[in-house]
């Protein structure tokens, strides 16, 4: 604010001092005498001080701080300027993006749970669908992340931000009535995930959808089978697991990626406690790998909470 | 076991993120952690969709596609490339998010988790600078006056981890950490504020130092990320020069903000370790310096950040 009333002031200033040399240069030759001769001079200069940075500002753009003033002010008045300029950013957008960024999710979600009051069959197929398309979605991701060349066919690349929005599976939820809720615009914003959603499909048992929709009751097991991806991170890097559920029980939970400083073998015995003993919970600490059991176990409970939603 | 800690981690923006919630007495339930959590990742996914480089659909790559004409933006991507522009005019073009180009045409034109390309080519006659950005904030939008690629790698980043921040503050106690740049609210698990070690530019797997930090984002930038395949150029450019900087190793910046932090790590890189210091402390924020020969220039303000030594962890 400070800044701004003191350019207003200057151009002010100039703009007198305009006036003045005009008024010295037209009286000096007006008149015919010594003294109109330094009036002349003295006018040309004023015009020439205060003119060319007014002339600057009226043919350039805007001015800035550096037509009017000859350096930068120092010191924490323009540094303030950035400090605040996040702050302010960052309001603006959050105030306005919030409802628009999620409009896709909350439309679905919200037709989810009117679709859960019409019939009881549908709602958990819908649900179902929008959360194994989800971790469709979040594998798809994963396995364009892994550098192993795995026996999944090569997937097109999907946008990363394709995740966290749930994509409606048509191709293979066929024999169920999707309701009409399933909305156009969270299709639309979908840049190209369907072709790798369907192609996942085919051989992944990712889509619970498929399970549930032919059993004649939805079997209320606590996970629903699938493959399933998920991330842990602690101080020596990151760990990426696949857990496997078969028939309500997890076969498998391995590490597919190992991006930590050292080496993932250390905790090659907490995979098969888990299949023992079907939760991460009692994993036995593993001396000196404290962290990449702690990665593993969150890598794990992250993978059973998509199973679990999925089973919903 | 950390089953009170709530932690998440996603791959995302060309590396993996990961927020962790320790519980609070406001806070016991996980059920709720997990769930603000949740909605804080998704500020990650829009960010991304709106300002990545490697996605020919990205709004900032369809922005990248009209030159010479106002383009209606989104309030996201407007914010973020009016603070780009803003730090670029602040430091002197020491920081530049127009050197897009540039780091396409040496090799970095690919995501580098993922090998995406984009698959844009920009043939500029001549070099391009943040000047040939045009905003017009009462009708939001931009104008490239002439072809260039904007490159909002750090702001984009930074902004995402703030807003993530935001979406956050209902929770006291939570740590965001993108590839390295962090945001740090509260205490950490054991009621103490989190501790941030910084990696040694030369040493793998050895820290620097360690810093005592609450309520700031902390931003790294070093040399030794993301280098190509002659191992002599990084993926820092000077936009003056377009070489890559050599008389810094490594920066740290400590802020109020993340983009904030991010661009000023940038920008303090390319300056080098004493005007670079120079900048950190004129914007008002601290920062923390190391050369190649692993001298140690740091702001005034950094000793309200210090631990003690590093074995205490």
């Amino acid at each position: 604010m400070k800044h701004l009333s003191r350019s207003a002031r200057f151009v002010y200033l100039e703009a007198v001092i305009l006036v003045l040399a005009i008024v010295l240069i037209v009286a000096g030759a007006a008149g015919g005498s010594r003294i109109s001769e330094w009036s002349v001079f003295a006018g040309v200069a004023l015009f020439v001080l205060a003119g060319v940075p007014a002339l600057r500002a009226l043919t350039g753009s805007a001015p800035s701080d550096d037509l009017l003033l000859e350096r930068k002010p120092s010191g924490r008045k323009v540094s303030t300027s950035l400090v605040a300029l996040s702050s302010a950013a960052i309001l603006a957008v959050y105030a306005a993006g919030y409802e628009r960024t999620n409009s896709a999710a909350d439309q679905f979600a919200s037709q989810t749970a009117s679709a859960r009051h019409r019939t009881s069959a549908v709602p958990a197929v819908v649900a179902a669908v929008a959360r194994s398309t989800e971790q469709a979605a979040i594998a798809s991701n994963a396995l364009q992340l892994s550098q192993t060349p795995s026996a999944k066919p090569p997937v097109n690349s999907v946008p990363a931000t394709a995740a966290p929005i749930p994509v409606p599976v048509r191709e293979t939820a066929a024999p169920v009535e999707l309701p009409a809720s399933v909305p156009e615009p969270a299709r639309a914003e979908i840049v190209s995930s369907p072709a790798v959603v369907a192609a996942l499909a085919e051989e992944q048992p990712v889509v619970a959808a498929v399970q549930v929709a032919s059993a004649p009751e939805p079997p209320r097991s606590r996970y629903a089978d699938g493959t399933y991806f998920a991330w842990g991170s602690c101080r020596h890097g990151t760990l990426q697991v696949q857990v496997v559920i078969e028939a309500g029980r997890i076969t498998s939970a391995d590490i597919n990626q190992c991006r930590t400083r050292y080496s993932c073998s250390v905790i090659r015995t907490a995979p098969p406690q888990v299949i023992g003993r079907q939760t991460p919970d009692a994993i036995d600490n593993v001396t000196g790998a404290t962290q990449s059991i702690d990665a593993y176990y969150d890598a794990v409970a992250d993978a059973l909470n998509q199973a679990a939603k999925s089973a919903r | 076991m950390s089953q009170s800690s709530c932690r998440r981690s996603i791959p995302m923006m060309d590396t993996i993120v990961t927020i962790e919630a320790p519980a609070s007495p406001e806070h016991p339930r996980m059920a709720f952690r997990e769930e603000v959590i949740e909605r804080a990742l998704g500020w990650f996914a829009a960010v991304e969709q709106r300002c990545t480089r490697f996605n020919s659909h990205s709004e900032l790559m369809q922005l990248t596609a009209q030159t010479g004409r106002p383009v209606p933006v989104s309030d996201l991507l407007f914010e973020a490339v009016r603070f780009a522009l803003a730090v670029a005019e602040e430091t002197g073009g020491a920081f530049d998010p127009t050197v897009g180009f540039s780091m396409q045409a040496r090799g970095f034109d690919r995501e580098y988790s993922t090998r995406q390309n984009s698959g844009v080519t920009i043939h500029p006659d001549e070099p391009a600078s943040y000047r040939d950005v045009q905003l017009d904030p009462d009708r939001k939008t931009i104008t490239l006056r002439r072809p260039l690629i904007l490159d909002l790698g750090a702001v984009a980043k930074g902004f995402a981890i703030d807003l993530a921040a935001r979406e956050l503050r209902d929770l006291d106690n939570f740590s965001i950490d993108a590839g390295g740049d962090l945001y740090l609210a509260g205490c950490n698990a054991n009621g103490r504020p989190w501790s941030i070690g910084i990696r040694h530019p030369r040493l793998d797997g050895e820290l620097f130092d360690v810093l005592s930090v609450s309520g700031r984002a902390v931003c790294t930038s070093g040399d030794y990320e993301r280098r190509l395949h002659n191992q002599e150029e990084h993926h820092i450019v000077d936009p003056r020069s377009g070489a890559s900087p050599k008389s810094v190793a490594s920066v740290t910046v400590i802020a109020p903000t993340a983009m904030l932090a991010d661009a000023v790590a940038t920008a303090a890189f390319v300056l080098g370790p004493v005007e670079g210091v120079r900048l950190i402390e004129s914007i008002g924020v601290d920062g923390l310096i190391i050369s190649p020969a692993l001298e140690r220039y740091e702001t005034e303000g950094m000793k309200e950040y210090k631990l003690g030594s590093p074995a205490i962890l």
